[in-house]
């Protein structure tokens, strides 16, 4: 531990500075993230991802609009009503996860073949 | 520093998919980036949280990152961006439930050595620094507990370097007066003037 007992009297150069320092440093002393938090990127990068299948296919400028219409496809897509699942059986496979990857998969295929 | 050892290698490396160029990346910078977001936001559960998504930026972006260069300062951008977006997004709660903060921030693990004296001077500090705004807390971390120069506190912040040390100067200036306070409190009859 960092000890400033009597720093004040010391008058060092730069006395402030060095008490500041210290105070942060006491703060985040030994401090460390959980291993979890490796173990979650690890998971979230090895996820596949449909905007990775776009790849370097797409110009910058052209990923940059595809996101914002897949934002705002993905707004509306979260604006169905969810009674709306109870009564027609075909939006149902809306909230499966597998189904929506693939989903996300093929019309990026297509858009590639569209390009 | 070998070739293989600087940070554009192990970017090449995540380019191409690489998961373990991105865990050495991780170990070398883990504790940068969490030291300073917890030290911005005082919460531990968000600096994990910004460190995480610092990481997934990482390997989203490596296409875009500048290999020739250390990946340290964009972490640091990273880092301050997101710890910004957390304070500003607590700030608006907090008008509404300061009580509750106390749950949220960061205990101090006070070492058995500690007096009592030193145990105050240092919260006191501490309480002034979590005070400070949060665009005068960030150039202080970054000044006094990761060490940067003026000028890449401007890049990390994205603001001239002139700003820098206006914000550097008030921030020291309101702790310096806390401190004076503090000090005039526990010794009436001694004034101390910083340097």
């Amino acid at each position: 531990m960092i000890s400033h007992s009597g720093a004040l009297k010391e008058q060092t150069t730069d006395e402030l500075g060095s008490l500041i320092q210290w105070a942060l440093q006491e703060r985040v002393r030994e401090a460390s993230p959980s291993p979890w938090v490796w173990e979650h990127i690890r998971t979230l990068a090895e996820r596949p991802t449909a905007w990775r299948l776009m790849g370097p296919g797409f110009s910058r400028g052209c990923r940059a609009v595809m996101a914002q219409l897949f934002r705002v496809g993905a707004f509306l897509w979260a604006q169905i009503p969810p009674w709306r699942q109870s009564e027609n059986g075909w939006v149902e496979w809306r909230f499966d996860p597998g189904f929506m990857c693939l989903l996300d998969q093929y019309s990026f295929f297509l858009l590639r073949l569209a390009f | 520093m070998t070739t293989q050892d600087t940070d554009g290698w192990l970017v090449n490396r995540i380019r191409d998919g690489d998961l373990e160029a991105l865990g050495e990346l991780y170990e070398r910078y883990k504790t940068q980036v969490y030291r300073t977001a917890l030290a911005i936001t005082r919460d531990k559960e968000a600096a994990e949280d910004i460190l995480q998504e610092a990481f997934l930026r990482v390997y989203a972006h490596a296409d875009r990152l500048d290999e020739t260069v250390s990946l340290g300062p964009w972490l640091y951008r990273v880092t301050v961006n997101l710890a910004y977006s957390w304070v500003s997004r607590v700030k608006r709660w907090l008008h509404s439930l300061q009580g509750m903060f106390g749950r949220w921030t960061l205990s101090v693990q006070w070492d058995p050595e500690t007096t009592a004296e030193e145990r105050e001077r240092q919260q006191t500090l501490q309480q002034a620094i979590d005070a400070l705004s949060p665009d005068h807390r960030v150039v202080i971390v970054l000044y006094y507990l990761e060490g940067l120069s003026l000028k890449e506190i401007a890049y990390v912040v994205n603001i001239p370097e002139g700003t820098v040390k206006s914000r550097l100067h008030y921030a020291r200036e309101s702790l310096r007066r806390i401190i004076l306070e503090q000090e005039r409190r526990l010794v009436p009859e001694v004034a101390y003037d910083f340097t």
